[in-house]
């Protein structure tokens, strides 16, 4: 998933795309139409569709253009940050920058309390352990 | 010379034709010969590098460019402007690198721009029908509000670049805030377990062994010294028990926490 500014980029390029397929399609679908009393002409080149056919892929690729515009727009709507100018952009990236090393500070802190602790409960164990076997030993001294 | 710069245009150059002159003989020549201060002779000068593009000193100055892969480039990374590359702009630039513009202009510019391209193929489409010779001005104003587009959108791109950094930044406070309550929390815990511990190992021995109601109910269990237990441990079979139960409770203290 690119970020938005690309994908509306994209979009932008397929309806360039668009302009030219539909282009391309009137031009080589489309029924001649005789002159008076003339014979109808007729192009090798050129694969003439079904009236109702042409008519209908007509309105599809129309239809298909609009859809893009509207995205495109939409895209255009949901660009990230309007409206913020760059001093905003920059004063928020400031403050987040202080934020965070606030931040790392306090986690610095509660680590090293972690540790601390753990050191702590890693004492407590050992002594526990001790006097368990003291207490096993004095209570059955055969073993 | 046509060659070599036809060489370099490609975008997938073969290697320079001297690349088979970096024998160790001609490198220690030229080494000599850089020692003595000489200039090196004309068959040793194409070992040397080249000296960088000049960047161009002043603010004003076009900076040096360079060619890489097919394509020519600007030593300094610049965004050119449409006059630069003389095509028309469609859109108002007043202050459209100055900082603190306000880059929503180019929001609206864009809708705008979004259906004068829309108009502009309804023409040419119309064009087609009843005149098609006159096609080629329609195309041009279509490309050129494309690239309208497209130059505002490349614009865009540092104010979306600093964007997404305080997205980031946001998305990492939160995550230090959490490890930090999580350390808290853990630390918090530990400090209750092992608080709990220290009134069973501190506790008055004198005050359980001998009282036996008080150390049969829970409170009297967890509070009853490892040292009175070793004491009391050669006692009657019941307290045995008791003393086991006392050991089971300390170790079901500190479960949670090893």
């Amino acid at each position: 998933m690119s970020d938005r500014l690309t994908q509306l980029q994209n979009a932008i390029d397929q309806l360039a795309v668009q302009f030219y397929s539909a282009m391309h399609y009137l031009d080589t679908h489309h029924d001649f139409v005789p002159l008076d009393h003339e014979a109808k002409v007729s192009d090798p080149q050129v694969a003439v569709d079904d009236p109702a056919v042409f008519e209908a892929t007509k309105l599809e690729l129309a239809r298909d253009i609009m859809i893009k515009t509207r995205q495109i727009d939409l895209l255009i709507a949901s660009l990230p940050g309007a409206g913020v100018s760059e001093q905003d952009q920059l004063a928020r990236v400031r403050k987040l920058e202080q934020q965070l090393s606030d931040a790392e500070t306090e986690r610095q802190h509660w680590l090293a309390r972690q540790n601390e602790l753990l050191q702590k409960c890693d004492s407590v164990i050992l002594q526990l352990a001790q006097r368990k076997t003291e207490i096993e030993t004095a209570r059955d001294p055969a073993v | 010379m046509d060659d070599q710069s036809a060489a370099l245009a490609s975008a997938f150059p073969p290697p320079p034709s001297f690349y088979k002159a970096y024998t160790a003989d001609a490198t220690n020549a030229l080494a000599n010969a850089l020692a003595s201060s000489e200039l090196p002779p004309n068959d040793l000068a194409c070992l040397l590098p080249p000296s960088p593009p000049d960047a161009g000193s002043g603010p004003d100055d076009r900076p040096a460019t360079y060619r890489s892969l097919g394509h020519k480039w600007s030593t300094k990374d610049i965004l050119p402007t449409l006059k630069d590359l003389g095509i028309p702009e469609l859109f108002s630039n007043a202050s459209s690198d100055e900082a603190g513009s306000d880059p929503s202009y180019r929001v609206s510019e864009l809708k705008q721009l979004t259906k004068s391209l829309i108009i502009k193929y309804l023409e040419l489409v119309g064009v087609m029908g009843i005149s098609p010779e006159q096609f080629p001005e329609r195309v041009e104003e279509i490309r050129i509000i494309l690239i309208n587009m497209h130059h505002l959108l490349n614009e865009y791109r540092p104010h979306q670049a600093r964007e997404s950094l305080i997205i980031m930044m946001e998305e990492q406070l939160e995550r230090k805030h959490a490890q930090i309550s999580k350390a808290k929390h853990a630390c918090e815990h530990m400090e209750s377990v092992l608080a709990s511990l220290d009134t069973i190992t501190s506790a008055d021995p004198t005050q359980n062994g001998s009282d036996i109601k008080e150390s049969q109910s829970v409170e009297g269990e967890r509070t009853r010294s490892i040292d009175s237990l070793r004491q009391n441990s050669h006692a009657s079979s019941v307290l045995g028990k008791q003393a086991k139960d006392g050991d089971l409770l300390v170790w079901d203290a500190l479960a949670p926490k090893s």
